[in-house]
């Protein structure tokens, strides 16, 4: 038999009573043949969303289902049971770290550590053949410009405490006070 | 694909692409982890996305390949396998069985495509014209695919049903 009715609103009792088209009252074992029919179309995949739906109330709700219908209601089952799950997880890649914040962090973080060996060997008085750090893999000899990178790390420095904390002038003087330290050792 | 476009295309597939990771690797932190990892991958790539035609299917695609990547990596896929199995031997209906993840097991071992239109199709619901253009092949090819895979399910299914009897 062949029916392609709109099923949305109806339940389904009345659904297979309406298939079979002859007044009896539908009992289960004539639920059980139209699944059975209506589970063929499935198989086919000639099945309409509506057809669809039905089939999963029926083989989700019904109970005592022959045993030969196991396998169908563990399929449907798994099939609602993905239909009502979501998530509510954040996806917003653009809001993460762009690839260009990660790089500064990285050149910071070189240009920091440059900064800080320079004021320890600048501060010990140590000679100027020394290397200070390096940057991408190339030693810093040169004093006068590890202690140019040190100024711009903690310009990032600074920048990055007034992004988080506002003015910060505290950072920026304490910068400052640090630059006339260098300046007495230059 | 700017800020604006990429939020329009495709942060409206989440849900979607959130489900058909969790149709096939059954766990619900792995498949929000995966979905996590597509949108960071796609970000990176959004200059690559304009030139996609089919950006469903491309993100499908996607979706596909990072969870078989990951079901390989953890070498989980025949251990669960048989570990259902077992637990199937030893209690036909163990208490708590997800069927959910029994479904899982049985489409990550379907061809692309067949998980692809059956996933759209049973799970979310979608017209099979709007299939056939997701994966690419025509309507009454879609349908073969389809029936393909249910009959795939079912078969795998009873077998697993069959154990214990």
């Amino acid at each position: 038999m062949e029916f392609n009715l709109d099923f949305q609103d109806m339940n389904v009792e009345q659904v297979v009573t309406d298939h079979f088209d002859d007044n009896r009252t539908t009992d289960s074992d004539d639920m059980v043949v139209w699944c059975r029919e209506l589970l063929d179309k499935y198989y086919e995949g000639a099945t309409t969303p509506a057809e669809e739906s039905l089939l999963r109330r029926f083989l989700t709700s019904a109970k005592n289902l022959p045993v030969d219908l196991e396998a169908e209601a563990a399929l449907f089952g798994g099939v609602v049971s993905l239909r009502e799950e979501s998530t509510d997880i954040e996806v917003l890649p653009f809001k993460r770290q762009s690839r260009l914040s990660q790089i500064l962090r990285t050149r910071w973080v070189s240009a920091i550590s440059v900064a800080a060996v320079a004021c320890m060997a600048i501060l010990a008085g140590l000679n100027a053949n020394m290397t200070y750090g390096y940057i991408n893999g190339v030693p810093i000899k040169d004093g006068a410009f590890a202690m140019e990178q040190m100024q711009v790390a903690m310009t990032y420095v600074s920048d990055a405490f007034g992004q988080m904390q506002g003015p910060a002038e505290s950072a920026r003087e304490s910068m400052e006070q640090l630059d006339k330290v260098m300046n007495m050792f230059r | 694909m700017n800020q604006r476009e990429f939020s329009e295309k495709l942060l409206p597939m989440k849900q979607l692409i959130f489900r058909y990771a969790l149709g096939l690797v059954g766990a619900r932190e792995e498949a929000e982890d995966i979905t996590q990892d597509i949108y960071a991958r796609l970000w990176e790539r959004r200059s690559e996305l304009d030139s996609v035609a089919n950006l469903q299917g491309y993100v499908l695609g996607s979706v596909r390949n990072l969870a078989l990547d990951r079901i390989k990596r953890r070498r989980r896929f025949d251990e669960r396998v048989e570990e259902m199995r077992h637990e199937e031997r030893v209690s036909r209906q163990p208490e708590g069985f997800d069927l959910k993840e029994r479904l899982a097991r049985i489409v990550a071992t379907l061809p692309e495509r067949q998980q692809q239109i059956f996933h759209l199709r049973d799970v979310e619901g979608k017209e099979m014209a709007d299939i056939a253009a997701t994966v690419g092949v025509d309507e009454p090819t879609a349908r073969v695919l389809l029936s393909r895979a249910r009959k795939t399910i079912r078969e795998e299914m009873q077998k697993i049903m069959s154990y214990g009897v």
